[in-house]
C-alpha cells in the first residue's frame, strides 16, 4: 500500500484548543471539580490508499478527544471526498463520539489510472462550549498504476518511464508504439516496474498489469525534442590556385588569355558530409538507430583566370578603363575593376555565387544538419538507407540550383550598373 | 581480414546456390539465405550524400545504363509484419559497362567519403533498393530493402554487368509499412486489407564519378495486397 498524510498546521488548532480551554475551565468549575489541564492533540488527517483488487479507498479521520479526566464527549464529524484521475468523485460523511472515521471507494477503472486525491473535511462538536472547536481540512493522494516518462527530453537523453502505484498488482510486459510510423513497436517481458534507455523517437509507452479486478495498460507519451546545435554552417569561399579546382571530379580550366564567351572566373561547391550513428540497446526505443554527430564536409572553392590576378598580362594592360557612361559609352573596363567584379561575381554575398550559395544555406528548410538531427532508422532497418531516401539530397539540390543563378557580369558592379566593355583579343589599343 | 574472407565466401556461396534458379541472369544474389545476413553494426560511420555544381550550367548527374524491373514477389498477397520476399532485376540497356555493388556487408561502404576523386583505388559503391507502395489514395510508402555495397579495390564485391547482361536480387525483407506516410500528415492511418500498386527504385553512387547516378524506377509495377497481420487491432 502506498499513501500520503498531510496533516493540517498546528497555530488554528492551538487557537481553538486554548478558547476550548478557557471555557472548559469555566465549564469545570461550574459542575464542581477543579483539575489541572491535562496534554491535548485534537487531530486529523486523510489517507489514499489501494486495495488489493485495484479499488481505491479514501479516508477522513477526525479525533476530537477531549482530555482525560475532563468526564466530558465531544461529537467528531468527517468527510471523505475521493476523486479519481478522470473526474470520478465518491463521498461519504458522518459523526461519531470523540472520533470519526469517514471511508468511501472508487472502484477500479482500467481506464480510470493516475493519481487519486482524497480531500477530508473535520470538525468536532463541544457541547459544553456549545460551539464547534474548528472546521479543517485535509488532503492526501495515492497513484494507482501511474506511469511517466519524465517528461521531454532531447534526442539521445535517457528516459525512465516509471510505473508508480503498482500496489498488489505485477507488471507482465512494457511496449512502445511509434509515434511517427505509428506502427513500429518495442516490447520487452520485463516485469519490472521502470523502462528505462536511450530515447530518440516519440510514442506512446504502455505497461500491462494484472492481479486487479481486470487487467490495465497504463499509458503516457514518451516525448522526444530535437536537439540543438545541428544547423550546419556556410562554408567560406577558398580561393585556389589558377586552373587546378576541382569541380564534378574535373579539373576546371580557365582559357587564358579569355577570349569573348569564356570563363574569367570560376567557383564549385562540393557538398558532402559524413555521419556517426549508433544502435539503441534496451529501453523503449531499442533497435532504433539514431545520428549522433554529423559533420559538414562542404567546401567552396574559386579560382580566377591568372590574366586577371598578374597585372602586367597583356589581357589586364589591354583593359583600358576608359570607358564613361555619357562621354564615352563604348569605352573599357579596367583591369582593376574587371578584376574586383570577378571575385564579386564568384563570391561576393551581394550578386554573387557564394552570397547565392550562403542565402540558400541559411534557408532552414535546406539545412542537411537539421535533416541529421531527425534521421531515424527504425528497427532492423538501415541507417545508411534512410539517409540516402532522406530529403538531404534534395536540400543539396536547391542549394546547388540557387548557387547558378546567374550574378551581373563581370563588367557590372553590384547594383548592376555597367562599368565598360571587355576588351578581348585582338585587343584594342588604348587611348 | 577472416571476416572479411568468411564474408568473400559466402557470397560466393549465395551466387553458386541462386545460379541454379535463375540462369538467365549473368549474375543473382540471393540476399533470402540465412548466410547472407549481415548485422547492422550498433555504431557505424557513414557518408552522406554528395553533389557536386560548378556555378554555370546544368547540374550534372550520370545516368545509369540500368533498367530496373520488378521480377515477382512470390505471391499477390502478404500480410503486414510477414516477410516480403521480391526479386528485382537490373539490365544493362546501354552500350557502355557499369559497375554494381554486390555485398550487403557495410564494410564496404566508403570510409573515406572523399575518396573517389583523389584515389580512384579507395572509392566505394552503393546501391540503394527500395519498393515504393501506391495505395488506393495515392500515398506512397516507401520499403527500404538491404544495401549493397562494393569497393573499388577488392573486386569480389562488385560486378560489372557489361550491355546486355542482367542481374538479379532476391531479398527477403520484413513488411513494415509504414502507417503514416512520409509525404502526409500525422493522424492519416492506413487501412488494410488494401491493394497497392508497387514500383522499385535503385539508387547507386560511384565515389569515383563526381555525382551519384541519377535514382533509376523501374519499368513495371505489379499489384499486391497488404492484409492486417493476424494479431493487428486496427
Amino acid at each position: 500500500m502506498e499513501f500520503e498524510v498531510v496533516r493540517p498546521a498546528a497555530p488554528w488548532r492551538v487557537a481553538y484548543f486554548g478558547a476550548c480551554m478557557i471555557r472548559l475551565a469555566a465549564c469545570a468549575l461550574a459542575v464542581g471539580f477543579v483539575s489541572a489541564l491535562p496534554a491535548y492533540a485534537y487531530s486529523t488527517y486523510s489517507l489514499a490508499t489501494i486495495q488489493s483488487n485495484g479499488n481505491v479507498v479514501g479516508t477522513a479521520v477526525t479525533d476530537g478527544t477531549p482530555p482525560p479526566g475532563t468526564n466530558m464527549r465531544h461529537t467528531a464529524y468527517a468527510t471523505a471526498t475521493l476523486t479519481s484521475p478522470k473526474g470520478r468523485r465518491s463521498v461519504n460523511n458522518g459523526q461519531g463520539t470523540n472520533t470519526y472515521t469517514a471511508e468511501t471507494i472508487l472502484p477500479f477503472d482500467p481506464t480510470d489510472l493516475g493519481t487519486f486525491e482524497e480531500d477530508g473535511i473535520h470538525s468536532a462538536y463541544c457541547p459544553c462550549m456549545g460551539t464547534f472547536i474548528n472546521n479543517a481540512g485535509s488532503s492526501a493522494s495515492t497513484p494507482l498504476l501511474s506511469l511517466t516518462c519524465g517528461g521531454a527530453v532531447a534526442r539521445g537523453v535517457t528516459a525512465i518511464c516509471a510505473l508508480s502505484g503498482l500496489g498488489s498488482g505485477t507488471v507482465t510486459g512494457w511496449k512502445f508504439t511509434d509515434g511517427t510510423t505509428g506502427g513500429v513497436t518495442v516490447t520487452s517481458s520485463s516485469s519490472a516496474t521502470t523502462w528505462s534507455g536511450t530515447a530518440v523517437r516519440s510514442g506512446m509507452v504502455s505497461v500491462s498489469v494484472t492481479g486487479f479486478s481486470s487487467p490495465a495498460t497504463p499509458s503516457t507519451g514518451l516525448i522526444v525534442n530535437a536537439r540543438s546545435g545541428w544547423a550546419f554552417a556556410t562554408a567560406a569561399p577558398n580561393q585556389v590556385s589558377p586552373q587546378t579546382l576541382i569541380c564534378n571530379n574535373s579539373v576546371v580550366i580557365l582559357p587564358s588569355p579569355p577570349s569573348s564567351g569564356s570563363l574569367e572566373g570560376y567557383s564549385c561547391v562540393n557538398q558532402g558530409s559524413t555521419y556517426n550513428s549508433q544502435t539503441i540497446s534496451g529501453g523503449p526505443n531499442s533497435g532504433y538507430t539514431y545520428i549522433t554527430s554529423a559533420t559538414n564536409t562542404t567546401s567552396y572553392q574559386w579560382e580566377i583566370v591568372p590574366d586577371l590576378t598578374n597585372t602586367t598580362s597583356q589581357f589586364y594592360q589591354a583593359q583600358c578603363g576608359d570607358y564613361k557612361a555619357q562621354s564615352n559609352p563604348n569605352g573599357f573596363i579596367s583591369g582593376a575593376n574587371l578584376a574586383a567584379q570577378t571575385q564579386r561575381h564568384e563570391i561576393g554575398s551581394i550578386q554573387g555565387h557564394w552570397g547565392e550559395y550562403n542565402n540558400a544555406q541559411n534557408n532552414l528548410g535546406n539545412n542537411v544538419g537539421l535533416v541529421y538531427e531527425g534521421l531515424i532508422a527504425v528497427p532492423g532497418a538501415s541507417i545508411g538507407f534512410v539517409v540516402s531516401q532522406s530529403s538531404i539530397s534534395t536540400d543539396q539540390s536547391n542549394i546547388s540550383t540557387a548557387e547558378k543563378v546567374e550574378p551581373y557580369p563581370i563588367n557590372y558592379d553590384q547594383n548592376g550598373a555597367f562599368l565598360g566593355n571587355v576588351n578581348f583579343v585582338p585587343y584594342q589599343k588604348c587611348p | 581480414m577472416q571476416t572479411s574472407l568468411a564474408l568473400r565466401v559466402a557470397t560466393a556461396t549465395i551466387v553458386l546456390c541462386a545460379l541454379t534458379l535463375h540462369a538467365d541472369d549473368k549474375y543473382v544474389l540471393d540476399l533470402t539465405l540465412p548466410t547472407a545476413i549481415v548485422p547492422h553494426p550498433e555504431s557505424s560511420f557513414g557518408c552522406g550524400p554528395r553533389l557536386s555544381s560548378g556555378d554555370h550550367g546544368e547540374l550534372s548527374l550520370p545516368i545509369t545504363p540500368l533498367a530496373l524491373e520488378i521480377v515477382n514477389f512470390g505471391k499477390r498477397a502478404y500480410a503486414a509484419g510477414e516477410d516480403l520476399i521480391s526479386q528485382i532485376r537490373l539490365v544493362n540497356v546501354g552500350k557502355e559497362s557499369i559497375r554494381i555493388p554486390w555485398n550487403p556487408n557495410s564494410d564496404y561502404g566508403n570510409k573515406d567519403c572523399a575518396a573517389g576523386a583523389k584515389d580512384i583505388t579507395r572509392a566505394s559503391l552503393t546501391a540503394s533498393f527500395a519498393l515504393v507502395f501506391t495505395g488506393d489514395d495515392g500515398s506512397k510508402r516507401n520499403v527500404p530493402l538491404e544495401n549493397l555495397y562494393g569497393r573499388l579495390s577488392t573486386p569480389d564485391t562488385f560486378q560489372v554487368l557489361h550491355p546486355g547482361e542482367a542481374a538479379t536480387v532476391k531479398f527477403r525483407e520484413r513488411l513494415g509499412l509504414p502507417i503514416v506516410p512520409p509525404d502526409q500528415p500525422l493522424g492519416r492511418r492506413l487501412d488494410l486489407p488494401q491493394d497497392f500498386t508497387v514500383t522499385a527504385t535503385y539508387s547507386l553512387d560511384d565515389t569515383s564519378l563526381g555525382n551519384p547516378y541519377v535514382t533509376v524506377n523501374s519499368r513495371n509495377q505489379v499489384k499486391l495486397t497488404v492484409e492486417r497481420a493476424p494479431t493487428q487491432q486496427n
